[in-house]
């Protein structure tokens, strides 16, 4: 079993802890560019991501990919989580896997 | 121990899922646990179970616990469809599983079937190691629909990894009659966990939190196997007797639980059942 490259569960303020790392990250979509996709990070903090997903999107996204500046994570995985998503919740999870028990994540 | 007559000397004496004496005064709880036959299924990240400690082919604990079963979600991001078996490998963000589900049957191919390469799965296994590599074998395997679910199964491994380490039992004075199970968390019911959490709770009738302390022995006495195995539940007389605490205040304790929702009565006023089980 390989533990090489643990993807991080980030929101905006998180991802700047983790640039040049890979990340995990759920936006709500805003609008999609050639080449890039615009969203509001769990945190309501704007983040680019680059790259083009090969599906038509839902309201929620989820990305894994590098951190490549403290708001753009350039994608490798897109997966659509659907129109209804607690970002909430996540937001809450993102602070606690990257704080109290950051030890069971990273 | 199952019958209709509350005996203590029964209840206490390490039957079911309740500890025995020795165990509920043994610190060591890991060492005590080796000797039962515990069937746990624990939510775990991967990298929880990448760095579970071995101490042979297939005894991984962690936590104190043993493994059992797991239940992982994550995605799979690796996947090769063999003749009898699948070999697949998941990956949840915190580290990589090789798993293998086995399709004999028509139904294990179907639910197989339904899985597919980089889908966010939930899925149950046996942790197996073999020659120094550890594999899950998988039993039961879904893909996630509703991806509050991957929120929700890392909010419950820290949940599980708090329960399992947070420090439990110390010395609880055999009179006051409070058993409190010291099983890991399992898909036994583990009954008003909140009111188990908390230093405050060790000492249910001591210091000036005496009401809670009630509260908590007459939940603790409902919780009991055999009081949630009756349909009818206990009569508030029965409760005062068997745990000597004069009626009024039982019934105190019972309307306060009954408010929060932890107990209920059943056929009248005066028999209540605790709402965990049922």
């Amino acid at each position: 079993m390989e533990t090489s490259s643990p993807a991080a569960f980030v929101n905006g303020a998180l991802l700047r802890r983790y640039i040049g790392q890979k990340v995990r990250a759920v936006v709500q979509v805003i609008r999609s560019d050639i080449g890039s996709v615009i969203g509001k990070s769990t945190d309501e903090q704007q983040i680019v991501i680059k790259g083009s997903p090969n599906q038509p999107l839902t309201i929620y996204l989820e990305v894994i990919g590098i951190a490549e500046t403290e708001n753009t994570i350039r994608a490798e995985v897109w997966t659509n989580f659907g129109d209804s998503f607690d970002a909430q919740n996540y937001n809450e999870l993102c602070k606690l896997a990257n704080g109290e028990f950051r030890h069971l994540f990273i | 121990m199952y019958g209709g007559e509350f005996d203590g000397n029964a209840a206490f004496a390490g039957g079911g899922f309740m500890p025995s004496q020795a165990t509920t005064q043994a610190p060591d709880f890991s060492s005590a646990f080796k000797n039962r036959d515990v069937r746990t299924l624990l939510p775990l990240t991967l990298k929880q179970l990448n760095s579970a400690s071995t101490n042979g082919e297939s005894n991984f604990s962690i936590d104190g616990v043993d493994i059992n079963t797991v239940s992982i979600v994550g995605r799979i991001c690796r996947m090769e469809n063999r003749i009898t078996q699948v070999d697949f490998v998941v990956d949840d963000g915190t580290g990589c599983a090789d798993c293998v589900r086995w399709c004999h049957e028509r139904q294990e191919t179907e639910e197989m079937e339904a899985v597919k390469l980089g889908m966010y799965v939930r899925l149950y296994g046996h942790l197996k190691s073999f020659q120094g590599k550890r594999s899950v074998n998988v039993f039961s395997i879904r893909p996630v629909t509703d991806f509050n679910e991957i929120v929700h199964h890392f909010t419950e491994c820290m949940y599980v990894h708090m329960y399992n380490t947070m420090p439990r039992g110390g010395s609880i004075p055999q009179a006051t009659a409070t058993p409190r199970p010291q099983m890991p968390y399992s898909t036994n019911p583990t009954p008003a966990k909140p009111y188990q959490t908390g230093p405050s709770n060790q000492f249910p009738n001591q210091f000036n939190d005496q009401m809670h302390g009630v509260r908590q022995t007459v939940l603790n006495y409902l919780n009991q196997p055999m009081h949630l195995a009756s349909e009818a539940g206990v009569h508030c007389d029965v409760i005062a007797r068997d745990l000597r605490i004069p009626p009024l205040q039982v019934k105190d304790a019972l309307e306060q639980l009954s408010n929060d929702g932890c107990v209920y009565s059943t056929m009248d006023e005066t028999c209540f059942k605790s709402t965990a089980n049922a």
